[in-house]
């Protein structure tokens, strides 16, 4: 029901400068200890409520389930599943922390995002797979799925790098005393960031939308809701389906255009060189070539 | 395509296939055109009808390796456990793999025809040679099977879709990278192929996809996109063996090869 770019936007756009004055007394005298730093604008909860509500937004609601139960159930079990989830939790602190060094939560905010992305591909593959092979939905689904997963590990490695960069720049000795020249770095960062967040975020928005989409229209009521049931075609209005898809697809493909015009490294195999994937396009040859 | 018209290749969907699959057949020579078309200086295309036929045919590779997978080998495995009266959450054996056979041989024995004709394998009547797809799916087996904690059937499946799915997107990357976005080894050209060239191009031997392809190219260059176009094809079955035919038409005209001489076709007519 989650997906893992939750809070980047939370962390990296929706952020608001803030000065703190305190007065500490060094060599017996009073100074002004200023400290400069990035926070999120609202609570990570308020952003998952936020985004859930997005997200219905975005589609039809089966005729089935009532939508306000529904929102209030998922946005439930999101905030659930984020206060159980300690790692998470430890980082969005860290990001609302006003102690760590500036910029240092930015990068420590993505390199979780991007870890927790390629830890987990082997299992979204697998599930993708298993509900592949239960449902008789179009493989084209599928497929725009494996897409967007590599496509979104490629942008949270494109903006590793910038945030880096920026990360560097706040750090330097001018930017570190001079507040203009330190609001400059983080408008600079935030006109270079935001595009590419906005799109991870369209583009997240509408894969959520398909995926939910498919999963409620195939859902009896949210008592049964963890039962495991085979994701059938027949649920679904096709209409509707074929909207968010075709939505799903272009974001997906804005956002694949969008990360190579600046950087077409972060784009990294998902699998290893092997004498398997030698055969298996010797398979795709025969089969389309 | 830059502004001064200049010679262009259009390549065909099975050099762009050849490469987005690094195939080793074709390696030398695609490797030999790049250095061609880096060093000329000439451009690469490919037609919209090229493209959309790329992007079909992708979306034909879900469509095969489903039938492939949950069809035909599953349907096969699991009747053979019914009859042997395994579990199913059984570990695969050689077992499995007599099943996998006997699929196999059903299809080469015109036995799967008769599914394949009730629409039960639709895909699987279109390929020619099923050699390569029974040694994947061989060698895909023997490497689950042969792991510490070999899978039961459905675990195999979904651990083969899971790579299919993967390779899959790496695949679309690759032709992203050529074609479709980055334009690393042919950029799009919006030129539109006439019907009369069509027509004509199909009365030399070619099917009608192949003729849009080499009408668009026609076009381009009739519209002046490009000075001269010729079209780059490893179809050696088909299009190269009625390239006399093509090149010979005066109201076609127009050079088919293969990507080793693409480049000087295009230099000696510029």
């Amino acid at each position: 029901m989650d997906d893992h770019s939750s809070g980047l936007r939370y962390g990296l756009i929706d952020v608001e400068p803030f000065e703190e004055k305190k007065i500490v007394k060094r060599y017996g005298m009073k100074f002004v200890e200023r400290t400069r730093g990035l926070r999120p604008s609202k609570s990570f909860q308020d952003y998952l409520r936020f985004n859930t509500e997005e997200v219905l937004e975005h589609m039809a609601i089966p005729r089935h389930l009532d939508r306000a139960t529904l929102s209030a159930f998922i946005q439930e079990e999101r905030i659930k599943r984020f206060e159980s989830d300690a790692e998470l939790q430890k980082i969005i602190e860290d990001a609302q922390s006003k102690s760590k060094r500036r910029g240092a939560r930015l990068t420590t905010l993505v390199e979780f995002f991007l870890e927790r992305q390629k830890a987990n591909l082997d299992t979204i593959f697998m599930k993708y797979a298993e509900a592949s092979l239960a449902s008789d939905l179009p493989l084209r689904l599928f497929n725009h799925f494996a897409d967007f997963h590599m496509t979104y590990t490629a942008a949270l490695e494109l903006l590793l790098i910038l945030v880096r960069k920026y990360e560097k720049m706040m750090n330097l000795q001018r930017a570190r005393q001079q507040s203009a020249t330190y609001n400059r770095v983080i408008r600079e960062m935030k006109f270079k960031l935001s595009p590419i967040i906005e799109q991870i975020e369209l583009s997240s928005l509408a894969a959520q939308s398909s995926i939910w989409y498919v999963f409620f229209c195939n859902v009896d009521s949210l008592e049964t809701i963890s039962e495991e049931r085979p994701l059938l075609k027949s649920k679904l209005n096709d209409e509707e389906f074929e909207r968010l898809l075709w939505e799903s697809e272009e974001n997906s493909k804005k956002l694949r255009e969008l990360v190579m015009k600046q950087d077409v490294r972060t784009f990294k195999p998902l699998i290893e060189e092997s004498d398997l994937k030698a055969s298996f396009n010797e398979v795709v040859m025969t089969a389309i070539g | 395509m830059s502004s001064v018209p200049k010679p262009c290749l259009f390549l065909d969907s099975c050099v762009v296939i050849a490469h987005v699959l690094d195939q080793q057949e074709h390696r030398a020579a695609l490797t030999q055109l790049k250095k061609d078309l880096t060093k000329h200086h000439v451009e690469c295309a490919v037609s919209n009808s090229v493209m959309n036929e790329c992007n079909t045919k992708m979306n034909e590779l879900g469509t095969f390796l489903r039938e492939l997978l949950v069809s035909l080998i599953s349907d096969q495995v699991t009747a053979k456990r019914k009859r042997d009266g395994r579990l199913e959450k059984d570990p695969i054996d050689s077992r499995d793999m007599l099943a996998i056979e006997d699929a196999f041989r059903q299809i080469y024995d015109g036995i799967g025809i008769a599914s394949v004709m009730s629409g039960k394998y639709p895909m699987m009547k279109s390929i020619p040679d099923l050699g390569p797809i029974e040694a994947f799916i061989v060698e895909s087996f023997n490497e689950a099977s042969g792991s510490k904690k070999p899978p039961d059937p459905m675990q195999w499946y979904i651990q083969l879709t899971a790579w299919a799915l993967k390779r899959v997107a790496e695949i679309n990357l690759n032709l992203d990278r050529a074609i479709r976005i980055q334009h690393e080894f042919a950029a799009p050209c919006p030129a539109m192929p006439a019907l009369d060239d069509i027509t004509k191009i199909q009365n030399a031997g070619l099917s009608k996809d192949d003729a849009a392809h080499i009408a668009s190219a026609l076009g381009a260059q009739r519209s002046g996109l490009c000075r001269k176009a010729v079209f780059v094809t490893v179809d050696y079955k088909s299009i190269l063996k009625h390239r006399s035919a093509v090149k010979n038409d005066p109201q076609v005209g127009l050079t088919c090869t293969m990507p080793l001489y693409a480049v000087h076709h295009a230099l000696s007519m510029a």
